[in-house]
């Protein structure tokens, strides 16, 4: 009995669930790392970078609460002060002063480079003695150098500021040094210089500009600077209203895509297969171009399916039309094979060294040939890509424009939800250990866009090409995807 | 892959290779498992377990005796000491009670022979079962049974005996042995 009990049940087999297999596997060697955090934290921190570079310098004296509170104290004074008809009093415009200028670099130096900029002539810093006096007498002696020369040349504008009035006792405190200035020991003659000064330039505009409405604006009952004349004449106004153009935008978009792919096995069955004897076939399980004349697209069958790609892009703008752009995108990818429920033994071929060799894999799935017992096998993957490209305003309309991008997007592979085709065309089985993590993809669209404000809306097909086959070169069958998807995106500017 | 290849590769750590080991060997190892077990998830188990085992252990293997051999007493070690960790020999019965394993039999499916065996073998008590799993299919001699389960090796005989004579019982009444003729007594016949 022992005999026939062993004779019987010794070769017995019975297959295990893919389950037990993966549980090994994650015992011996580990769990996959999920990357998709590691991601995440870098694009964060690309980002964080990049703003905190754009913004470089903070503007530390602004929020000083003595430089603050010295602000409201001028503003009060200078209302005051206008209230009394003055009209020596030196015009006050430290909101524009602040946009052409960095708190922390108020230097002679600074100072410079503004007075000979396209928009400003001229500046009257009083942040402390030293810089007031020197400032005031680099004016005044551009002023008197060229005395037959306009101060106002090629219609730039003159601005004048004053921190605080040189006639009230105000303590001011440089951030930056640590310092504290007293604007107490800023006395009349100061007053008088910056008097002078003005009477200087409003002599040169009056011979300029005859024009009675430019010289009674002037006059400090106008309240709203901005609405001043006088500061129209010397383009303050545009210096004021003029927004500045951001060379940096950010997109979010999302791509609903459907997945195809296409498998080629020619270069196996012609390089390898005329050496395999007939008789050997069946254990080198690829099918020769003789025995199979027909292209492997034409035996396997799958129905695409819908995907989406979801992303984020920072656009640097290097021409009008020209723009860089790099970001992080979140894919799914995803199409159906027809399959059948069949029991069998997968055997896949693969070349290692030159050689061909064979694995053989339990498989519960057939290639689904006849039709019969059909199923479908679902082979959704969750990707990462990193898009680095550019993106060219082809036309530019005033509200709509057609523009193009392309990228290319280094991927990596979160899940190996793969099925390989075994080599013999008969099964499919479980493709994780041949599975590529990391791929490259190209993507290339065409947009219509449209302006709403400061955002543009664009929409337009995209396709999406992966590069490299999904499974290693070891596997003789190379299957590459692609997707075919209609963007929708959004871009806004990132204002200074 | 040759079996040679597949050792190299395991010793790497290389996972091709071990899958490559696992899908050659699991079926069988599956069988084995299957029928210490008292259910197809503990069989399961058991495999995991032992395939754990094999890769960890693949340096002691000598390449003295068959490769498939040494898996199979990993995997033979491994269901044991999991039936004792799951006190699974708790729930053994005796001979006299082996009449009421005759309504769980209805539950068995009926498949090809090989199975029905096993399915038949599974019926047995724990105890009995695995005596006569060790000793007539992976042919461990009793006193290395008794190593194996902590008992008697003339424990291990009997319980054989019994599991043996319990098993003929079940297949002839399943119909896939015949009963034995018994022998004609003459002396019956003239008296």
């Amino acid at each position: 009995m022992e005999q026939r009990l062993r004779e019987e049940l010794i070769d017995e087999k019975m297959y295990p669930s893919e389950q037990v297999w993966e549980n090994i596997r994650t015992e011996i060697h580990g769990n996959t790392a999920w990357p998709a955090l590691s991601f995440t934290g870098l694009f964060l921190i690309i980002i964080l970078t990049i703003f905190t570079v754009y913004n470089y310098p903070p503007k530390k004296i602004i929020d000083n609460p003595n430089y603050s509170a010295a602000q409201n104290k001028a503003l009060i004074d200078r209302k005051e002060n206008r209230n009394l008809t003055d009209n020596t009093k030196p015009m006050v415009m430290e909101e524009d002063l602040r946009s052409q200028m960095d708190p922390n670099h108020y230097t002679n130096k600074a100072f410079e480079k503004i007075k000979d900029s396209a928009t400003v002539t001229a500046v009257v810093v009083v942040e402390n003695k030293t810089i007031l006096t020197n400032n005031l007498i680099a004016i005044k002696s551009h002023i008197d150098i060229e005395p037959n020369t306009s101060p106002i040349k090629n219609n730039k504008s003159i601005i004048a500021y004053q921190l605080t009035d040189a006639t009230n006792n105000q303590n001011l405190t440089n951030s930056k040094d640590g310092n504290t200035y007293s604007n107490h020991s800023a006395d009349l003659s100061m007053n008088s210089l910056s008097k002078d000064l003005l009477k200087s330039i409003k002599n040169k505009v009056k011979t300029k500009n005859t024009d009675s409405a430019t010289t009674a604006s002037l006059n400090p009952e106008n309240e709203n600077p901005v609405e001043d004349s006088y500061l129209k004449d010397f383009g303050y106004e545009a210096v004021k209203n003029k927004k500045q153009l951001s060379r940096w935008a950010i997109q979010y978009y999302f791509t609903p895509s459907v997945s195809y792919r296409k498998l080629a096995d020619d270069e196996i069955r012609l390089n390898y297969m005329p050496s395999v004897t007939t008789s050997s076939i069946t254990n080198v399980p690829i099918l020769s171009a003789n025995s199979q004349p027909t292209s492997i697209n034409t035996t396997v069958r799958h129905t695409p399916a819908l995907g989406i790609e979801l992303g984020s892009n920072i656009l640097y703008t290097l021409t009008p039309i020209f723009k860089l752009k790099t970001g992080l995108q979140f894919n799914i990818r995803e199409y159906f094979i027809d399959a059948s429920q069949s029991f069998g033994i997968a055997t896949i071929a693969f070349v290692q060294n030159n050689r061909l060799d064979s694995v053989t894999m339990f498989s519960t799935l057939g290639n689904n040939i006849n039709g019969i017992n059909s199923t479908k096998i679902n082979t959704k993957l969750y990707q990462i890509s990193i898009p680095i490209g550019f993106q060219l305003d082809l036309i530019q309309g005033k509200k709509l424009g057609i523009s193009a991008s392309a990228s290319i997007q280094p991927t990596f592979t979160l899940n190996k939800n793969v099925y390989m085709l075994s080599t013999d065309y008969k099964f499919y089985t479980n493709g994780a250990d041949f599975f590529r993590k990391w791929n490259f993809n190209t993507s290339a669209d065409l947009n219509i866009t449209y302006k709403i404000g400061d955002l543009k809306w664009s929409v337009g097909p995209q396709i999406r090409y992966q590069h490299l086959p999904t499974y290693t070169d070891i596997y003789p069958i190379k299957e590459y995807r692609w997707d075919y998807g209609l963007k929708i995106g959004v871009t806004a500017p990132i204002n200074k | 892959m040759t079996e040679q290849a597949i050792i190299a590769g395991c010793l790497q750590n290389d996972s091709t290779a071990q899958r490559e080991l696992y899908n050659r060997y699991s079926p069988k190892m599956l069988s084995v498992c299957y029928r210490f077990a008292q259910n197809r998830e503990d069989a399961e188990d058991m495999l995991q377990d032992g395939f754990i085992k094999v890769f960890t252990q693949m340096h002691t293997f000598q390449n003295k005796g068959a490769f498939e051999g040494w898996i199979r007493r990993i995997i033979v070690h491994t269901c044991i000491n999991f039936l004792k960790k799951n006190k699974k020999f708790n729930d053994n019965i005796d001979l006299a009670n082996a009449q009421n394993l005759y309504i769980k039999e209805e539950t068995v499916p009926s498949i090809m022979l090989g199975k029905q065996v096993i399915e038949c073998i599974r019926l047995l008590p724990m105890g009995y079962k695995t005596v006569l799993n060790l000793y007539a299919i992976e042919g461990f001699s009793h006193r290395e049974i008794g190593d194996m389960l902590d008992i008697e090796e003339s424990t291990s005989r009997s319980q054989y005996t019994r599991a043996k004579a319990m098993l003929e019982t079940i297949l002839i009444k399943r119909n896939i042995i015949e009963k034995p003729k018994e022998d004609f007594n003459w002396l019956a016949a003239l008296a």
